[in-house]
């Protein structure tokens, strides 16, 4: 069977792989994938290991000499500052709600340049992007999987082309291909350039920035004037834009606008 | 179980009472057992982290805030005696190399003399690898993948969107199976 899928979509349908909600066609052909594919076989491996019985499942199972005698193993620990006095007296360095690890989030936060330029795309009206809705993402899987892998492939291959210096970017040759691109394809496809290329130069941000749309809301121009002056906006920007501000990804935009926009 | 009789209780240990101490281990401990074990894929060892959460619990119950879910704030603590279980063995031995360890990841095998013995080592080799990954690769990993939290209940406590930990946790797996592939050439 021809490997038809992309890894990236087979990543995204791990669990309902594992879980087994996919369509038939769907499944086989990631199954295939899988085979084909020793990354994404392997990873299907570890989720479907991991996946084992299911913590209700092993709430029931434990045994009873684990559980029994637990208070008065604990007690015992405790030991000599076992009084609630002592207790008082014992900070620990334990802080709930707050898990550990976490620090290197603070630097993934959206900048709120990267809010305001979402909203300058997708609001609407406000720079002459229509959006429309299309089908829910988890269910084009199954209905058009190899127009999406296809769509997919071509994306990659254009945008693999791009990492070269050249003057215009081929990922933006590739938007005006197509008529429209949808919000996970615009994802895919800024998720291969280079993170920090620049989508929105700084002068063309300025210019954006200078003449709002009128019918852009008094959130926007709040969030816009907020925005420093002087930075440009690069992928990297959009794709966590887009992410922040919950854009549903099978969301259509025409292609000629957006690469007016952004060229 | 009741949230509200377990705060009820909880207070009451908060007060000092010993007798409501005892009925919340009692009533929790076998959650923190069966959550610890996805982490040991052995019950002794499950026991002895619940043992520990219990013990962090005891001395920091003067510091949990009534107005939080009592479990939520036990969960909290537990989970973090789970990760210092995986992170632990790796701080102690900064000297050595991770990838050098990690390569010995296998998967077990379908003809496997043990299955059960086999199933323990390939989770202790997968928590091994884990202690590979980035702190937050690590973290959404660990969440999603071994504790079976909620997706997007982990993306809104961690503060992080969505997507961002969808891309994480693909990150994280992939760079997992990375690391088991080198075993393939074998046998
Ligand atoms: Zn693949």
């Amino acid at each position: 069977m021809m490997d038809s899928v992309d890894c990236r979509v087979f990543e995204d349908q791990l669990e309902r792989l594992v879980d087994g909600t996919l369509a038939d066609v769907a499944r086989d052909l990631l199954e295939a994938h899988g085979e084909a594919c020793t990354t994404c076989g392997r990873q299907l491996e570890l989720k479907r290991h991991l996946a084992g019985p299911s913590l209700a499942e092993l709430e029931a199972r434990v045994p009873l000499h684990v559980v029994d005698g637990m208070y008065g193993r604990v007690r015992d620990a405790l030991g000599a500052d076992a009084s609630a006095s002592a207790r008082e007296a014992q900070p620990q360095s334990v802080r709930p709600g707050r898990p550990a690890g976490l620090r290197g989030w603070s630097s993934l936060r959206v900048p709120l340049l990267a809010a305001a330029s979402l909203i300058l795309l997708v609001a609407t009206g406000a720079l002459g992007l229509q959006l429309r809705e299309a089908r829910l993402r988890e269910a084009r899987l199954e209905l058009d999987l190899e127009a999406q892998r296809a769509r997919v492939a071509g994306l990659r291959t254009l945008a693999g082309g791009s990492r070269g210096a050249s003057s215009a970017p081929s990922w933006l040759r590739l938007l005006s291909q197509q008529e429209t691109i949808t919000v996970a394809e615009l994802v895919e496809l800024l998720d291969r350039v280079p993170s920090d290329r620049v989508i929105v130069s700084e002068a063309r941000f300025r210019l954006l920035k200078s003449r709002p749309s009128s019918r852009m809301s008094r959130m926007v121009d709040g969030l816009l004037d907020r925005v420093p002056a002087g930075e440009a906006l690069r992928a990297t920007d959009l794709l966590q834009a887009i992410d922040e501000a919950s854009v549903r990804r099978d969301l259509t935009l025409p292609t000629a606008e957006l690469v007016d926009l952004l060229s | 179980m009741d949230e509200a009789e377990l705060r009820t209780l909880a207070l009451a240990a908060q007060e000092g009472d010993e007798r409501a101490f005892e009925a919340l281990v009692r009533r929790l401990t076998r959650s923190l057992v069966a959550l610890a074990f996805r982490y040991t894929s052995d019950w002794d060892a499950a026991g002895d982290l619940a043992q520990e959460t219990w013990i962090r619990v005891y001395r920091s119950l003067g510091r949990w805030d009534p107005k939080r879910p009592f479990t939520g704030w036990l969960h909290t603590i537990h989970r973090n005696v789970c990760r210092d279980h995986v992170r632990r063995p790796w701080e102690r031995r900064q000297e050595s190399r991770p990838v050098e360890r990690i390569q010995r990841l296998e998967a077990p095998g379908s003809h496997a003399p043990d299955a059960l013995l086999e199933a323990r080592e390939f989770r202790e080799r997968v928590m091994e690898a884990a202690r590979g990954l980035s702190p937050s690769q690590q973290e959404v990993f660990l969440r999603v993948d071994v504790e079976e939290e909620d997706q997007r209940t982990v993306a809104r406590e961690l503060g992080i969107r969505y997507g961002t930990l969808r891309v994480t946790l693909h990150t994280a797996r992939r760079r997992l199976a990375e690391w088991l592939r080198p075993l393939e050439g074998r046998t």
